[in-house]
C-alpha cells in the first residue's frame, strides 16, 4: 500500500473482507487514520436504499471532486474497523460539507436511543411516584435539534431562532415574533417598547398608569414600577381568576395610558370588554400570554387582539426552550423598537454577523454624533441584552411540531379533572373558561369555599404528602408581598376577591406529562381529604 | 462463568502443550490454535478473524452480498 488513510476519503476495499482474492469491491468511508493496530474506522457507501435512520444519500456537493459512478448511500449505522490491507486505493473524496453531514449524523445517531431511555414514560406507582404540577415533555427531536445547533458552533441567535420566530409568529397568526431570554424578559421588552421616543404623544411617561391586577405573577407587574408608572390594581372574577371587566372602567382616570394583564392560567380575559375600553379611552394593551399559548378567544389566539403579547418558555410552560420568551404583534414599528431594546438599545437593525443591512452604515448623521458614525455602534433607546442563543430556539423549534397535541393534552386532562371533581363541589370552588373562550389551560384552579371549614395549608400538606404537587396562584396579593411596601401603586375599589385567592386559591398539574392514572389518583386524594366517595 | 480463556503458550520439545483450564469453565471445551511465530504474524491473524467476523454479519451477508452492491466491483 503507498498511501495513506485520510479521514473524508473513500476507499475501495476487498469484499468479502476475510478473501483478498475474490474482484469483488465495496466503497467504504475512512473516518479516521489507521490506528495502532493498522486499523482503520470505515462507513460503508452502498447502492441499496436507506431510511433515514441508517444514514443518507450522497449529493454531488458532497464530493470534492468526482462523485462515485453509482447512486451512493452513507451507512452511518454501519460503521465498522477495517484492517488497512483489506483496503485496496482512494477512489473518491469527499468535499468539507459532505464529511461534515457525515460526521454530525454520527453525532447524531444515538439519540433516539438515549432519549428513549431517558424520557421514557416511567410507570406510575400510587403514592410514590410524583405528580409535578407542571413539567417540560421533551424527546429526540429536542435533543437533535439542540446537539445541531451545538455543532454549528453559531452559539447566538442564528438559523434555528430565524425558523422559531417564523414558525411561532404563523402559529398565533402575527407577522412579528422576537425572541428573548424569559417571559419576564418579554413583558419587561412589551412593556418599556412603549416608553420609546419615537411612539411620539403615545409613548409612556413616568407616573402614567397602567391598569392591571393583583393576583398574578409579579413580572406582569413589575415592568409598570420598573419604567416609573403607576400600577391601578382591578380585582379578578372568580371562577374565571381573570380581571374583571365590569370593573375596570372605574379604574380608568385622565392619568391612565395602558392595561396590561395575564391571560390567568390560560384562561383568557374578557378581551371584548378589554379592547373595547382601550378603544374608547385610547389605551396601549399588553397580553402577558406566558400561560396561555394555544388558548384562544372567539376563534383567535390570544395575543393577537392587544399592541403587544407576550409568551414563556421556561419549562413549566405549554413548549420551553429552558429559559426563554418571546414578544409578537402586528404593528411594524413595535416590533423595530422592541428590537431596539432587546438588542443593547442599538438604532441598528442587524441580525448576528450582519453589517449594513440598511445600506447606510456610514451614512447617516444622528444624536449629536458626527456624520457617518457606524450605525452598528449608535443607540437609539436605553436597551438591554435580552437576546437568546441558537440552542434555546433550537430546543423550542422542535416543540413546535408537538404543541398542538400539547394543547390537546392539557384541554383533555383540564375536562377530566373537572368532570371528577364535581364530586367536592360542595367544598370547591371550580374554574371556569372564559365566555367565548378555548383555552389551552395551564393549570386547574380550585379555590376553597368559604363554608368549607377547611384550613388551605392542611390540603396542600396532605396533597403533597400524598406526592401531589401544587402552586399558589402566584403572589396571590401582589400588594401585600413584601417587596411592595414602599411603592406606588392605587387600587381601584375593593381586591376582595384578589385577597380570596391570596388565601384560598391552589392549582395542580393539568400538562401533557400526566397520564389519567395520576389524574385518577389525585381526584381520589382530594376526594378523600373531604370525606367524598371515601 | 467465563466463556473465553486466552493464553500464550510454548510448545515444548514434543510439540505439545499443557493448558489447565481454571475450574468455571467446566469439563468440556472447544479448542482453536492459531500460531504465534512473531508479533507482525498475530496481528494480520487477529485482522483476518476480524474479517471473518464481518464477513458472518447480516448486513455484509444482506447487504453488501447483494447483486445490486455488485456494480461496486470495477471501482
Amino acid at each position: 500500500m503507498t498511501f495513506e488513510i485520510t479521514p473524508g476519503t473513500v476507499y475501495s476495499a476487498h469484499f468479502p473482507f476475510s478473501d483478498l482474492s475474490n474482484k469483488k469491491k465495496r466503497p467504504v468511508l475512512a473516518l479516521s487514520g489507521k490506528d495502532e493496530n493498522d486499523d482503520v474506522r470505515i462507513a460503508f457507501i452502498t447502492k441499496t436504499t436507506i431510511n433515514e435512520a441508517q444514514g443518507f444519500a450522497l449529493e454531488p456537493a458532497d464530493f470534492a471532486d468526482e462523485m462515485l459512478k453509482h447512486q451512493s448511500h452513507i451507512r452511518v449505522d454501519k460503521t465498522f474497523n477495517l484492517h488497512i490491507s483489506r483496503i485496496e486505493k482512494p477512489v473518491a473524496r469527499l468535499s468539507d460539507r459532505g464529511y461534515e453531514r457525515v460526521l454530525r449524523k454520527l453525532v447524531t445517531l444515538d439519540i433516539p436511543t438515549l432519549a428513549a431511555l431517558k424520557y421514557c414514560d416511567k410507570p406510575f406507582q400510587s403514592g410514590t411516584s410524583v405528580i409535578p404540577p407542571s413539567g417540560k415533555v421533551i424527546g429526540a427531536p429536542e435533543l437533535k435539534n439542540m446537539v445541531e445547533a451545538s455543532l454549528d458552533g453559531w452559539l447566538t441567535t442564528g438559523r434555528f431562532n430565524e425558523s422559531f420566530e417564523k414558525r411561532f409568529a404563523e402559529f398565533v397568526g402575527v407577522p412579528y415574533a422576537l425572541t428573548t431570554t424569559s417571559g419576564s424578559s418579554a413583558n419587561l421588552l412589551a412593556f418599556t417598547a412603549l416608553t420609546s421616543h419615537k411612539l411620539g404623544a403615545r409613548a409612556l411617561k413616568p407616573g402614567d398608569e397602567v391598569i392591571t391586577v393583583a393576583a398574578g405573577f409579579p413580572t406582569t407587574v413589575n415592568p409598570i414600577l420598573q419604567n416609573g408608572m403607576v400600577p391601578v390594581f382591578v380585582d379578578v372574577d372568580i371562577p374565571t381568576y381573570n380581571i374583571d371587566p365590569r370593573k375596570i372602567e372605574a379604574a380608568v382616570t385622565g392619568r391612565t395610558r395602558a392595561i396590561m394583564v395575564a391571560h390567568t392560567l390560560g384562561n383568557p380575559f374578557d378581551l371584548d370588554a378589554v379592547m373595547a375600553l382601550a378603544e374608547k379611552h385610547n389605551l396601549w394593551v399588553i397580553e402577558d400570554c406566558c400561560d396561555a399559548l394555544g388558548s384562544r378567544y372567539k376563534g383567535q389566539h390570544v395575543g393577537t387582539f392587544g399592541h403587544i403579547a407576550t409568551c414563556s418558555f421556561y419549562p413549566a410552560h405549554h413548549i420551553t426552550m429552558g429559559e426563554g420568551g418571546i414578544i409578537f404583534t402586528k404593528d411594524r414599528d413595535l416590533r423595530s423598537i422592541i428590537e431596539s431594546f432587546r438588542d443593547w438599545g442599538r438604532d441598528c437593525y442587524c441580525g448576528p454577523g450582519c453589517d449594513n443591512t440598511c445600506g447606510k452604515r456610514f451614512g447617516q448623521q444622528l444624536g449629536s454624533l458626527p456624520f457617518g458614525y457606524d450605525h452598528k455602534y449608535t443607540y437609539s433607546h436605553l436597551g438591554y441584552n435580552l437576546k437568546i442563543t441558537d440552542m434555546q430556539a433550537a430546543c423550542a423549534l422542535a416543540q413546535m411540531d408537538r404543541l398542538p397535541e400539547f394543547i390537546e393534552a392539557r384541554k383533555r386532562n383540564f375536562a377530566f379533572l373537572k368532570g371528577r371533581l364535581k364530586s367536592c363541589e360542595e367544598f370547591l370552588i371550580l374554574p371556569e373558561a372564559t365566555p367565548s373562550s378555548d383555552p389551552s389551560w395551564f393549570g386547574f384552579p380550585i379555590t376553597i369555599k368559604a363554608d368549607a371549614d377547611v384550613n388551605r395549608v392542611d390540603l396542600l400538606q396532605y396533597l403533597d404528602q400524598n406526592k401531589i404537587g401544587t402552586r399558589l396562584l402566584f403572589a396571590g396579593n401582589l400588594t401585600r408581598q413584601p417587596y411592595f411596601e414602599g411603592r406606588t401603586y392605587r387600587i381601584s375599589g375593593e381586591l376582595r376577591n384578589t385577597d380570596n385567592i391570596m388565601n384560598n386559591t391552589l392549582w395542580i398539574g393539568v400538562y401533557p406529562g400526566l397520564s389519567e392514572e395520576m389524574l385518577s389518583y389525585v381526584v381520589e386524594k382530594i376526594e378523600a381529604f373531604f370525606g367524598v366517595n371515601f | 462463568m467465563s466463556s473465553v480463556l486466552r493464553k500464550q503458550l510454548t510448545a515444548d520439545a514434543s510439540h505439545t502443550i499443557h493448558l489447565i483450564l481454571p475450574p468455571e469453565m467446566g469439563d468440556e471445551v472447544e479448542i482453536i490454535v492459531f500460531t504465534r511465530s512473531s508479533a507482525e504474524g498475530a496481528a494480520q491473524q487477529e485482522s483476518l478473524i476480524m474479517a471473518q467476523l464481518m464477513d458472518e454479519s447480516g448486513f455484509a451477508k444482506n447487504i453488501l452480498n447483494s447483486a445490486e452492491e455488485d456494480c461496486w466491483n470495477d471501482l
